[in-house]
């Protein structure tokens, strides 16, 4: 097998690629947890754009909330709503 | 009755009656803590001394830098962990630092309404105002009027953008170089860049109004944590700025060796706090909400127990004053 063959045939573990990259749009979950939780109550439900993928991938801080140190890393992302969107009541000049 | 009468038992000493509660639990903390060899003593000073050495003086000198050398500024723009890392400031793991241009069309805030992320290893310890509630609430729904308080009027032309940080990331703002500093040398930065403006500095209007639907009174209290304040109605921002206590500042060199240690990580501090409900997140300030979190994490991971961090307490606040402040 050529060395560019081998290179081909590398595939990378679960969660090592973003699932969303810059200028997708996307919305905010709406779930209501109990307890710690790192999604802002102003934000759920609310629709946005991804800015940038952050990097490198990290654990969950939800979890590492609870002392979970290693594991499975996922990305973060930096998103864009319009605080139009946000506040649908606000007063805009 | 003759004092000497008991030749074993001192003369009780009233100095340490002026120590607070939680001075003296941090102490209590801190020395069970290197006494059992979780963490060490020099461990703690030398952290007090790299905390020491954060100040906005480090920021100014990266916003110098990526004024006057494109390139930098490029690499600070893509990266900013890596970046400021060419200068010598080091990061603490698991944090990065996106760096946020000012342009003509774009002037940049930041805050965080989840808890207080501020990029401490850059910019030093933050100040009050920004972690409490009025900031913490208004920037992200009012951040014009919430700039304006702070004396700076943001054009109608120009977008207002308020990143809040609820991840590992920390933002620092790169503010516009000022007209006329053509012949500006990278040696003069602390008098053009002050901290404010690398937290970002604006202004517009009023807002009000919050659509938030109407919920159970207890279903309200599980649905947002007390310590979650982005949107809520708040009153003015007050530029209040206290200069931080000796027994603070220690309490968060603790807090930082803990983190890299992984005894008690930074996330798992913020649910410690986060479950001391309302009411006690409402009443104890910044730094004593810390230490009792880091209280009761510590008995759940069955590192400390409560009755050996009650009596040792007890010894702390018995001590003559002149001895109670010692790193270990």
């Amino acid at each position: 097998m050529s060395a560019a063959k081998v290179l081909m045939t590398v595939v990378k573990p679960e969660g090592a690629e973003p699932i969303f990259k810059a200028g997708d749009s996307v919305r905010i979950s709406k779930r209501f947890p109990i307890g710690h939780f790192r999604v802002p109550t102003y934000i759920r439900g609310k629709s946005g754009v991804v800015e940038s993928v952050v990097e490198p991938a990290a654990v969950n801080n939800e979890e590492e909330g609870f002392g979970r140190n290693a594991g499975p890393k996922r990305h973060y992302y930096r998103i864009a709503i319009p605080l139009t969107e946000l506040w649908p009541n606000m007063l805009v000049p | 009755m003759n004092e000497h009468a008991h030749p074993h038992t001192p003369t009780p000493d009233p100095g340490n009656s002026t120590l607070g509660y939680y001075e003296i639990m941090e102490t209590a903390v801190r020395e069970l803590l290197v006494a059992k060899q979780v963490v060490g003593a020099d461990e703690i000073r030398r952290m007090l001394e790299v905390m020491d050495s954060r100040t906005p003086a480090l920021g100014a000198k990266v916003v110098a830098r990526a004024w006057v050398d494109p390139e930098f500024r490029a690499r600070l723009l893509a990266n900013g962990r890596a970046a400021v890392g060419e200068l010598g400031i080091d990061l603490f793991e698991n944090t990065e630092l996106i760096v946020l241009e000012n342009t003509d069309k774009v002037h940049n805030l930041i805050v965080c309404t989840l808890c207080s992320c501020y990029p401490r290893e850059v910019l030093g310890l933050p100040p009050d105002w920004y972690k409490l509630k009025p900031y913490r609430a208004r920037a992200v729904k009012e951040p014009r009027a919430v700039l304006a308080e702070f004396g700076t009027v943001i054009p109608d032309d120009v977008e207002v953008r308020v990143s809040d940080s609820i991840s590992m990331v920390r933002y620092l703002v790169l503010p516009q170089r000022p007209p006329n500093t053509e012949n500006f040398s990278e040696e003069q930065p602390a008098s053009l860049v002050t901290r404010d403006a690398m937290i970002g500095r604006g202004q517009s209007q009023h807002a009000s109004g919050n659509g938030e639907n109407a919920m159970t009174q207890t279903e309200n209290l599980l649905r947002q944590l007390p310590t979650e304040l982005g949107g809520l109605d708040a009153g003015p921002v007050e530029r209040v700025e206290h200069e931080y206590l000796p027994w603070e500042k220690r309490c968060h060199a603790l807090a930082n060796v803990l983190d890299i240690h992984k005894i008690v990580n930074t996330e798992e501090k913020r649910r410690g706090i986060e479950s001391l409900g309302g009411e006690v997140v409402g009443k104890l300030t910044y730094y004593e909400r810390w230490i009792v979190a880091f209280a009761n994490i510590l008995f759940q991971k069955q590192i400390l127990t409560p009755d050996e961090l009650a009596r040792k307490m007890e010894e702390v606040s018995s001590r003559p004053s002149g001895d109670l402040v010692r790193c270990g």
